[in-house]
């Protein structure tokens, strides 16, 4: 093997290739990356058997050929080239050369190229959609998603289409999060579970790239694609909860706030809640007023009102004040709404005018 | 013959020392034998990647090792199966102040066809006491409304019979998305009539009904005596039956077997295939319980599974419940389980050989026969009483195993051979006679 390319675009695809791998010795061949040429481009794979990357770079091929090395040794060699200009890339006496104007660094090989895994494919129908739409998705979800392994259906983000809206969702039933993507065209998707640790990869792989992406999946697996991107998860085999029937129809009491004041208010009540994260909000409906407690019996406590319209009962509820802060990341307008019956029934927070975004939270019993 | 475990550590063993280390674990970890099927022995592997890799790599060698071990197998195949985590420390510490999400409540049935999505296949154990059943119903999901029309599955309560039927309705809404399908008890169903006469809408119920492609109708045996109700399922029935719609009950006897069933309603369940699921062996009881084991994602050593699966025999419902009481202690206790912990724990479960007098065999028969009790005892030759008395004998020798003299003692002093002879006569005659066969089957349910 031997090529030419620039150091930035080598550098950018083994950066993201190694993120994956696995960093234990008991493993060797899976914590390399395999390099391998074909016609003019170099592919770089790598893979940790629950989701595996493959990265295409256009490259100046001398001699096709292809090799395994570590990752990390590779990407510490990278990361210490300056990004500017080519460098060039060649095999010898077995050993990876990497050769820069100043200096040639040798790796020695981590085994036979032969000895790496493939990528499952997938041959059923793809769909796609814009990469920025399914981060989106992605990212206003997966933060839910439990983390725990006992239950692998709900450590997971779960996708599927409603009408011509790709849906995702999660839980770690303590809170819930749903998107609603529009996609022009979609395709009737029964349901597709992925797994939590594998979002975390895909959306550190997927963030500083664009364009379409294309998705294959079957009952085992998902293929992702982008030009010059490929990636292959396992998906959890389970049913999802049927978690509609827990999102209430009507509710008793209506609060409409502004998003920032909320915020600010949360980021104070952060400092004295106790260590169950709990803060206890008052809504009263004669006063119209809506107050926000923490009291933590060591550091002291703060009770703050908050401007806000309320309609219906009066009622006083218990938070854990992480679950209603990072409901806020994925609200994009600037007011919420707040909906809840009785105290110990779930509370929906929705942007207001914003269908889109649904998130449930349980409140605390004391 | 050794089995699967044996079989497949064994040869993995082998092949350890023909692969590197690396190798050995990265694709062979995690594998099992999950079964032999006509000579093709079924590998279990955790995800794709490895599947994959096993079958462009390692599957002659795999092959070859195998068939060293054991002659009868020729080929491999790889599936993907879940892997169920290990149980591992269970943090619940601090927990207890929040909620949860009523999330369990979403697996009580989805509202339309009211089939509750737990119940699938997957889960669903095949053995000898319901295979006839469980092909049938596969038969039904390849064409539903064609094959068997309608199903009737019947046999005694715990066994799973919801389970199937309910499967095949879950099976049926993923294969065929615009099939509509409702599951109801036979119980709701006439609520739901008696409630429609009253609002005077009986014929929104028929319409109601008589929309569906597939109906499951739950405990059928529940219709006896409801005559209004009987006449409403005959016509909901002629009429999905003439448009080719599946129609699926269950019921805890044989259609022939229903009190005050109408004639015409017996033939026409009689009409299809009818199967019978009988109690557990004791190999699929072991497998049911490991199965439910892992699928909450504890393993139970064999001794444990064995001592589970022989001390509870008659019904899966109680196999269940025992179980889940030991999982529970083993989440409590986070830690493996010792089999005296397990005797102590469901020794409550398991019902105590039952003890039953003769005077009271005698009275549970004279009473379903409608005679005196007294004129068992009695020299006495009229049909009915010689017949409840062969019946009494029978039952005693057959089912609580008394002695033919202690029998003859018993029952007003007969011989010995006159009690052999009642008891062969009952045997002979119910190969042939379906009414006493019913009659049995009536008297067995009232003892337990």
């Amino acid at each position: 093997m031997k090529l030419e390319c620039t150091t930035k675009n080598l550098k950018d695809a083994i950066g993201k290739a190694q993120k994956i791998i696995v960093k234990s010795s008991n493993t060797p061949i899976l914590s390399s990356v395999l390099l391998k040429t074909i016609d003019k481009s170099l592919f770089i794979r790598s893979t940790n058997l629950h989701i595996g990357i493959e990265l295409e770079i256009p490259v100046i091929i001398q001699e096709q050929g292809s090799f395994l090395v570590s990752g990390e040794v590779f990407s510490q060699v990278l990361s210490s080239i300056p990004d500017e200009g080519m460098l060039s890339v060649y095999v010898e006496e077995g050993n990876l050369k990497i050769q820069t104007k100043k200096s040639v660094i040798s790796i020695n090989s981590s085994g036979d190229t032969e000895e790496f895994p493939t990528l499952p494919k997938v041959s059923e129908k793809p769909f796609s959609l814009s990469l920025e739409s399914f981060l989106d998705g992605v990212k206003s979800v997966y933060y839910c998603a439990s983390v725990s392994d006992i239950k692998p259906e709900i450590s997971s983000v779960y996708m599927y289409s409603d009408g011509n809206e790709l849906t995702f969702v999660s839980t770690d039933s303590f809170r819930l999060a749903e998107k609603r993507i529009f996609v022009e065209g979609l395709q009737d998707i029964n349901g597709i579970l992925l797994p939590y640790k594998n979002v975390l990869e895909l959306i550190k792989l997927l963030s500083d790239s664009e364009g379409e992406v294309t998705i294959g999946f079957n009952e085992n697996q998902i293929n992702i694609s982008l030009p010059g991107i490929f990636i292959s998860s396992r998906i959890v085999n389970g049913t999802y909860p049927n978690y509609k029937m827990i999102i209430p129809k009507e509710f008793k009491t209506e609060v409409i706030a502004l998003k920032q004041d909320l915020l600010n208010t949360l980021k104070l009540s952060t400092i004295f809640s106790d260590k169950f994260n709990q803060i206890h909000v008052a809504i009263d409906s004669n006063t119209k007023h809506l107050i926000m407690k923490a009291k933590n019996s060591q550091k002291g406590e703060n009770i703050s009102e908050i401007d806000s319209t309320i309609k219906g009962d009066s009622i006083e509820i218990n938070f854990n004040h992480r679950y209603f802060t990072e409901s806020f990341q994925s609200i994009a307008t600037d007011s919420v709404i707040i909906q809840c019956n009785e105290e110990n029934r779930p509370v929906v927070i929705q942007g207001v005018g914003d269908k889109s975004f649904l998130y449930l939270i349980m409140p605390m019993s004391r | 013959m050794i089995d699967n475990k044996q079989l497949w550590d064994s040869c993995l063993a082998e092949i350890e020392q023909n692969v590197s280390k690396a190798n050995f674990i990265t694709w062979f970890k995690n594998t099992h034998l999950q079964k032999q099927d006509h000579g093709i022995a079924f590998i279990g592997v955790p995800n794709e990647f490895i599947r994959d890799w096993l079958q462009n790599k390692y599957e002659k060698v795999i092959l070859k090792t195998l068939m060293n071990y054991s002659n009868a197998i020729r080929g491999v195949k790889f599936t993907i199966s879940k892997t169920p985590p290990k149980n591992k420390v269970i943090q619940r510490n601090s927990i207890q102040a929040f909620n949860e999400l009523p999330l369990t409540e979403t697996y009580t049935s989805n509202q339309e066809d009211s089939l509750n999505p737990r119940y699938t296949f997957k889960t669903f154990i095949v053995g000898s006491f319901n295979e006839l059943a469980f092909a049938a119903a596969q038969a039904i999901i390849n064409k539903p409304g064609v094959s068997y029309n309608p199903f009737f599955v019947y046999g005694p309560s715990g066994l799973g019979k919801t389970h199937l039927i309910q499967a095949v309705g879950n099976e049926i809404k993923i294969r065929y998305p615009h099939k509509t399908i409702k599951y109801i008890s036979l119980e709701k169903f006439a609520i739901d009539y008696v409630n429609a006469l009253r609002n005077n809408k009986p014929n929104e119920f028929k319409q109601k009904y008589r929309k569906y492609d597939v109906l499951i109708m739950d405990d059928i045996q529940f219709i006896s005596n409801k005559e209004k109700t009987q006449e409403e399922l005959f016509h909901l029935f002629n009429n999905l039956y003439e448009t080719n719609k599946q129609i699926i009950f269950s019921s805890d006897k044989h259609p022939n077997y229903i009190p005050g069933l109408e004639d015409r309603l017996k033939t026409r369940f009689s009409s299809g295939m009818i199967v019978d699921v009988t109690e557990p062996d004791f190999e699929s009881r072991v497998a049911i319980v490991r199965s439910k084991a892992s699928e909450s994602g504890i393993e139970l050593s064999e001794e444990i599974s064995e001592y589970i699966a022989s001390s509870i025999s008659n019904s899966v419902r109680e196999l269940e419940g025992s179980l889940n009481t030991i999982i529970c202690q083993i989440q409590l206790k986070n830690r493996e389980i010792s089999l005296q912990e397990v005797k102590n724990l469901i020794k409550n479960n398991i019902k105590p050989k039952k003890n039953i007098s003769i005077p009271e065999v005698v009275k549970i028969v004279s009473d379903f026969y409608n005679i005196d009790e007294q004129s068992i005892y009695e020299k006495t030759r009229r049909k009915e009483i010689v017949r409840a008395r062969q019946m009494v004998m029978f039952i005693l020798r057959e089912d609580f195993n008394v002695s033919y003299p202690l029998i003859g003692q018993k029952l007003g002093g007969k011989d010995h051979t006159t009690v052999i002879h009642s008891c062969s006569k009952i045997k002979d005659e119910l190969k042939n006679d379906v009414e006493l066969t019913g009659d049995l089957e009536q008297i067995r349910a009232m003892f337990s």
